[in-house]
């Protein structure tokens, strides 16, 4: 579907309306602008001022290796397999970008994904998952413990 | 790649997202993670209790049989994982821990039998009274006792129903319903037609509905099955009674009221201008089958599938007067009194086709006739052989996006 419309509009206009898109790590990015319009960070921006889309649009908390795979998502149209392909270093990464470029889609669809590897997760497991720190104090720890022991069944401990 | 910790620093909403994908007891474990984590569950806006019993950890140490043994073990329930319902003494006081303002979703999934049998109507009563939008009860296996839900049938905010488990459920007279677009009931009870009648028309919001019930009968089993879906197309409507007979009515017209008239056989005669599609299995009794002819006796399009005379050609019914029917389809067997018969009682027939069914799914002759003035004139255009057809006919696909 989205591949015949893409190739009207080049028909029409002779060619696919491209944003460039400046990523964390310096890379020039051209991105259709179907893609764009998922980014709502993007797309406010684009709409307001009209813009003129040679110059680059900054965005300092997306590497482009990240972009580059939000823009295959998007392009497969959210295929569970080529998302099984990811790390878990790029689905985290990816989750984080889609937060920041407000993609309503995009998010759900990781969030999924995320779920799906949590579940029945250690509270250890999900700490390594995500690199949290555990700053509670030993008497914290402690006291949530008891409160809340039932829920430590059943859960894996790897 | 990423040691800094940059979940953590998500907004809330984000991390709730997640965690409502999660088992509450899952969403809870996180409060452990970090002091950041503490409290994102008690902002999730959906509560999910699924107790399901792990039986042993490490299952792929334990030699075959082992593994067998342990399966029979829990499947009679011997076995269970301390409950979640056991810790939580009293449900006000976990509901009260949450600060998310409505329960958008509240599923209890339980397969175990010592769960939730006292508990469950006070879950209910306990979400519906904090405005609940989406409940799913589905138990397992549950000791034959009626579930009442007291307040649960006259709740405002509810919009998707599902009550599932082999157990019996009571409906009140007063049931109203005025948001809820979806119901299912999956229950062991045979519902009185009237208990429906009541659901449905205090439900005027009702995009889908979906009803079956079983019962077991020394060695057989007896099930109903009745499902409707409306919507700006129209209204579908799908009765299934233990394979004997297989009623598809549609109307263009959504608030159709004869589903109302399910109760009584005789009263379906408001089916109008309807499209029916009645499938008549071989298990029909005579009387049943003549009592749905009468019943639709006033429709104008009919598409009739009889499966029947595979087993018993006594059984044998001649059709009443149909006064309107402009078209009528027919799929028989070619020596079939009925090829005779029903075109003779059809009045204002327009349209008559004939699909003869050599074997049992069909794949015989078509014959398509166009009738004025008494005169049949041969359609040539349609393709002459029947299609092959499924017994269960699939009517409503592509209805209940």
């Amino acid at each position: 579907m989205q591949k015949t419309e893409g190739e009207e509009s080049k028909a029409e206009n002779e060619e696919v309306k491209q944003v460039t898109l400046m990523t964390s790590d310096g890379v020039k990015m051209k991105v259709e602008i179907s893609i764009v319009y998922e980014m709502e960070i993007v797309r406010s921006f684009i709409e307001v001022n009209d813009a003129d889309h040679s110059v680059p649009f900054p965005l300092p908390n997306v590497s482009s290796h990240t972009l580059d795979l939000i823009i295959e998502l998007v392009k497969n149209e959210y295929d569970d397999e080529f998302m099984k392909t990811f790390s878990h270093d790029e689905l985290k990464e990816v989750l984080v970008a889609a937060n920041y470029l407000n993609m309503k889609t995009l998010l759900d669809f990781i969030a999924t994904a995320i779920a799906n590897l949590l579940e029945k997760k250690s509270v250890e497991f999900i700490r390594n998952f995500f690199n949290i720190v555990n700053d509670f104090t030993p008497e914290e720890e402690a006291e949530i413990r008891k409160t809340n022991e039932w829920v430590f069944q059943d859960l894996d401990e790897d | 790649m990423s040691e800094e910790d940059r979940i953590s620093q998500l907004p809330d909403d984000i991390l709730c997202k997640i965690l409502s994908l999660l088992t509450t007891k899952e969403a809870i474990a996180t409060s452990f993670l970090s002091t950041r984590w503490k409290f994102v569950w008690t902002m999730v806006p959906s509560i999910d209790i699924q107790c399901t019993k792990k039986i042993v950890k490490k299952q792929s140490s334990l030699s075959t049989r082992w593994r067998f043994l342990l399966k029979m073990v829990s499947f009679l329930n011997i076995l269970c994982s301390k409950p979640t319902m056991e810790y939580h003494e009293k449900i006000d006081e976990f509901l009260d821990r949450r600060r998310a303002e409505k329960i958008t979703r509240f599923s209890l999934l339980c397969t175990c039998n010592c769960c939730f049998v006292n508990n469950v109507q006070e879950w209910v009563y306990a979400v519906v009274a904090r405005k609940v939008e989406k409940l799913d009860i589905n138990l397992r296996i549950y000791n034959g006792k009626v579930l009442s839900f007291s307040n649960l049938f006259t709740c405002t905010t509810i919009d998707t129903l599902s009550i599932q488990g082999p157990f019996d459920i009571s409906i009140p007279s007063s049931a109203h319903l005025p948001n809820v677009k979806s119901i299912t009931l999956r229950v062991n009870t045979c519902l009185p037609y009237s208990n429906v009648r009541t659901l449905i028309s205090g439900s005027p919001a009702l995009e889908f509905f979906y009803l079956f019930n079983m019962k077991q009968k020394m060695y057989n089993y007896y099930f109903q099955e009745l499902k409707i879906v409306r919507n700006s197309r129209g209204m579908r409507l799908h009765r299934n009674n233990s394979m004997a007979y297989n009623l598809f009515i549609h109307s263009d017209d959504r608030d159709s009221d004869f589903i109302l008239d399910l109760e009584e056989i005789n009263q379906w005669p408001k089916v109008l201008d309807s499209k029916i599609h009645l499938t008549i299995y071989l298990t029909v009794e005579e009387e049943s089958f003549a009592e749905i002819l009468v019943a639709i006796r006033n429709v104008k399009y009919l598409s009739l599938r009889c499966f029947k005379q595979d087993m018993l050609p006594s059984i044998h019914v001649f059709p009443p007067k149909f006064w309107n029917l402009v078209e009528l389809q027919l799929f028989i067997k070619r020596d079939d009194p009925f090829s005779m018969e029903f075109p003779s009682v059809c009045p204002s027939l327009q349209v008559l086709e004939y699909n003869f069914m050599d074997g049992y799914f069909g794949a015989g002759e078509r014959y398509r006739y166009h009738i004025r003035d008494g005169v049949r004139k041969r359609d040539l255009s349609i393709v002459p052989v029947c299609p092959t057809i499924s017994k269960l006919g699939n009517f409503l696909n592509g209805w209940e996006s």
